[in-house]
């Protein structure tokens, strides 16, 4: 990450390079704009002077523009040209709209001056350049930017419209000094043109960085989609080994506790064996329960194991196999009050969450409370919080401690942000409380 | 973004202003000075004599104008030779200053419409109620139109006529031609006047009477109808079958004259019987007090020009005119002067007192020239009338393009190469064709 950072500062030096570049070719351009403007006002009072406007006339088979309003208009307009190009934060419309208006100006320039210098393109191309849009954009806006260039640059349009440009005006001074005048334009076109590559190669290297960065980006994800596999790897495991666990206690708690006290049960039956068979009958039926007991225990622990109802059925299709096969399996009268639609509205994790509380819950009643009346209840508050009450008629617990099945759902709930209430009094209740993240919309009507 | 605002509404300000200054919306802003109308004229006559009435012409114009129109100032730059007249034009031009109505010279026409100085005036024409182009002879008016569009209304003009001299043909007991006469009377008239009189040795032929000088190939293309150069002098035909058959008749003309044709001085001793000249030449000779007396020894009259085998009795018609800038802030008011200039009574009857020509303007001309002849200014009378009318009304327009010195000289070596050699006219007619067109695509 550090190299990252380090590349990206010395993109700055690279920016400012280019804006430098800008600046130089704007002062170049207004020197070379300044110096064809003094040409063309020093040759044509020399011309009306010598008395050769006339052949001047013929030649050029235009009328001149009034020196005083070209000198004007150029400036006017080179003014905004700049002003143009230094608005450097566009996107989009306004990017397009502001180069055709720096387009415009520049022809507009050019025009005045007989097409006689066009460098100031370069520079609407550069600012073309250094501005951010599609590649389908860059391509159009080159094309169009390059036909305009190369018809005023190579005064094809002479043909159809006469202009009278520097090259006529040079007539004016001996072919020695004409020549002199000449070369020093092309000295300045050439600058220009040189500005403008420099230019260019500052963008390139600047986008050669970028794609540099990018690459590094890139490397750097790699890595920590490697690491973030390795995680997950890692956290499935740990899930295996809490499920064992979980399956390990599960069998502690079932089978084993049966196991031992039909153990402990029948080593007590061996030795009371000869001496009180009554007693030994007694204990034997006490034993059978216990197994019994341990055998509904693991038939539900099985159950719970197993892939059930939740899997094939929508959610409230599935709660309601749930409590219909609990009260009757157990002839336990169970109350079901759902106030809103439940299918749809949860994710798998959320779904499951719910089934498993209700789950739980009902099987703590039965088993942990010997309640006889269960009342369930579901409904969904203004601030969008799903609320599962479960109350029981059973024993209930002064003090309530959360076995394992308590603090699982709670973990469960936790993860959703939700939360859990228990409480002992008057039979045993559970009130679970998680948020509502899908179907935040169709809250605000009430199925 | 803000600053960006305020920006782009400085760049639109901007753009308004270069739009003020590079189009010329910015001379369309009156001035508050009331109208100021600017004439380009030059001093004296266009037809060559400096005949001292310098901008007479003019200054009665403005003050007939401005008399019209008290809310408009007319000037003019006073001084301007003739000679100079198109470079001080053309430094207007590119000074930004030049005149709203400016005299136009012929050789000066396709280039100002080159270069867009030139208003078409086709609107105005059509549209102005009080103007009617045909008070104009329609050869002068004609004068001033390109393609379809008129640029230009005359001012002055003058026909090339036919003078004679009547003595001669008297003493030869000939009648003067008719109006519609041919190169077969002219070629006869010639060959009898040419013939040595009998019993004069060849020796006494240097003074002897000549049929004609001066009818060269420009009159003769003329009369057998052919144009050789297009109105902007870039196409030429002289390969043309009438330019063989004026050729063959100049040869032949030429042959009566035998190495006698040095010089026009023959005409006004009064040996020679035919000169064309231009209408203003011989208003300029007949004017003139010291050439008078050239003239006075036999009778001098003008004919219309002689018709050639395919063409008409065609004079050639070298024409003033004026024309309106393109780029004049004040283009109602310079039309205005242009009309009152070109039709108003009083300044183009000035034309025949203060100028050489003739008015472009039909019934004034003729109402002037019946008038000369009643009171008989000119001892020579015998303007007829009939001559002047019928020579305005076939007249050709002088050929008016730039170059037009080159493009004539060029025919005029061509054709002296032609008729001094022995070689098949046509032939050399395709030769010299190539040549001439070469000259005038400046090759």
């Amino acid at each position: 990450m550090n190299k990252v950072k380090e590349k990206s500062d010395n993109l700055r030096p690279a920016v400012t390079g280019q804006s430098i570049l800008m600046e130089s070719m704007m002062h170049l351009n207004f020197w070379m704009l300044a110096f064809v403007l003094l040409i063309i006002l020093r040759s044509s009072a020399g011309i009306v002077h010598e008395r050769s406007a006339l052949s001047f006339l013929t030649q050029t088979e235009a009328i001149p523009a009034l020196p005083v309003n070209m000198v004007t208009a150029v400036a006017v307009l080179y003014l905004c040209l700049v002003l143009l190009l230094s608005i450097t934060d566009e996107k989009g419309v306004n990017l397009a709209l502001k180069l055709c208006f720096e387009t415009i100006t520049v022809i507009w320039i050019s025009g005045l001056i007989g097409f006689s210098y066009t460098g100031m393109f370069l520079m609407v191309f550069a600012d073309l350049m250094r501005n951010q849009m599609s590649r389908r954009d860059r391509t159009i806006a080159i094309i169009a930017l390059g036909i305009f260039y190369l018809v005023l640059d190579s005064s094809v349009l002479n043909f159809w419209f006469r202009r009278i440009s520097i090259d006529d005006y040079l007539l004016y001074y001996r072919t020695d000094y004409a020549g002199l005048i000449k070369g020093a334009l092309n000295i300045g076109s050439l600058l220009n043109t040189f500005l403008f590559i420099l230019f260019m190669l500052y963008q390139i290297r600047k986008h050669m960085n970028e794609n540099e960065r990018i690459m590094m980006l890139n490397e750097s994800l790699k890595e920590a989609n490697i690491k973030l596999e390795e995680y997950s790897r890692t956290s499935a495991l740990m899930a295996q080994t809490a499920e064992r666990n979980r399956l390990a206690r599960e069998i502690h708690d079932t089978i084993g506790h049966s196991l031992t006290g039909i153990v402990t049960g029948l080593d007590a039956c061996l030795m009371m064996f000869d001496k009180d068979r009554e007693l030994v009958k007694t204990q034997l039926g006490a034993i059978a329960e216990v197994a019994r007991t341990g055998m509904t225990d693991v038939r539900q622990s099985v159950k719970a194991l197993r892939p059930d109802a939740l899997e094939k059925l929508p959610l409230d299709e599935a709660i309601e196999k749930l409590i219909d096969e609990m009260g009757r399996s157990t002839g336990v009268n169970i109350d079901y009050h759902c106030h809103d639609k439940l299918s749809d509205s949860f994710d798998e994790t959320e779904e499951e969450t719910i089934y498993r509380t209700i789950q739980e819950s009902i099987t703590n009643a039965i088993s942990h409370g010997n309640a006889s009346n269960i009342n369930i209840e579901i409904q969904r508050s203004e601030d969008n919080l799903l609320t599962i009450d479960i109350k029981d008629n059973g024993s209930g617990s002064a003090n309530p401690k959360k076995g394992f099945g308590l603090t699982h759902m709670e973990e469960r709930l936790n993860m959703l942000g939700g939360s859990l209430h228990i409480d002992g009094n008057d039979g045993f209740r559970v009130r679970a409380q998680m948020p509502i993240r899908w179907g935040q919309e169709r809250s605000r009507y009430p199925l | 973004m803000r600053g960006n605002r305020t920006k782009y509404i400085i760049c639109i300000f901007l753009l308004l202003v270069a739009l003020i200054f590079s189009t010329g919306i910015k001379d369309l802003i009156p001035s508050g000075r009331g109208t100021e109308l600017k004439i380009g004229v030059f001093a004296d006559s266009y037809w060559g004599v400096h005949n001292g009435y310098e901008h007479r012409i003019p200054d009665d114009a403005i003050k007939l104008f401005e008399k019209d129109h008290p809310d408009i100032r007319v000037s003019y730059e006073t001084g301007i030779l003739k000679e100079d007249y198109t470079e001080w034009l053309a430094e207007q031009i590119m000074k930004g200053e030049a005149p709203d109505v400016f005299f136009v010279m012929p050789e000066d026409f396709d280039l100002l419409i080159k270069m867009q100085a030139l208003e078409d005036i086709t609107d105005y024409v059509d549209k102005d109620k009080d103007f009617n182009k045909e008070v104009f002879y329609r050869s002068a008016y004609r004068f001033g139109s390109f393609g379809d569009a008129q640029y230009l209304l005359p001012f002055e003009c003058a026909p090339e006529l036919m003078f004679a001299n009547g003595t001669i043909l008297k003493e030869r007991d000939m009648d003067l031609p008719s109006l519609n006469w041919t190169w077969d009377d002219f070629y006869d008239i010639c060959k009898r006047v040419n013939d040595p009189a009998p019993g004069l040795t060849l020796k006494d032929k240097r003074t002897e009477i000549f049929g004609t000088v001066n009818y060269t190939w420009k009159e003769a293309f003329a009369a057998n109808g052919n144009r050789l150069f297009s109105p902007d002098g870039r196409e030429c035909n002289f390969s043309d079958t009438r330019i063989t058959t004026a050729l063959t008749f100049l040869d032949e003309l030429n042959s009566l004259n035998e190495g006698n044709k040095e010089n026009a001085r023959y005409f006004e001793k009064g040996n020679v019987a035919f000169q064309p000249m231009y209408y203003s030449s011989y208003r300029n000779y007949v004017k003139n007090p010291l050439r008078e007396s050239l003239y006075e020894d036999f009778e001098l009259t003008f004919l219309t020009m002689p018709a050639g085998y395919d063409g008409d009795n065609t004079s050639i018609l070298d024409t003033l005119c004026i024309g309106m800038y393109s780029k004049s802030r004040h283009k109602k008011e310079a039309w205005e002067f242009m009309k009152m200039f070109t039709t108003d009574e009083m300044i183009q009857s000035e034309i025949f007192r203060y100028s050489e020509g003739l008015s472009p303007c039909r019934d004034i001309t003729e109402r002037e020239l019946k008038k000369e002849l009643e009171d008989s200014t000119y001892g020579t009378g015998n303007i007829n009338m009939d001559v002047v009318r019928h020579a305005m009304d076939t007249a050709v327009p002088k050929y008016s393009f730039y170059g037009q010195d080159e493009a004539e000289s060029a025919v005029e070596y061509a054709v002296n190469e032609i008729l001094s050699g022995e070689g098949n006219i046509r032939m050399e007619q395709v030769i010299q064709d190539r040549k001439i067109k070469g000259i005038l695509s400046g090759e």
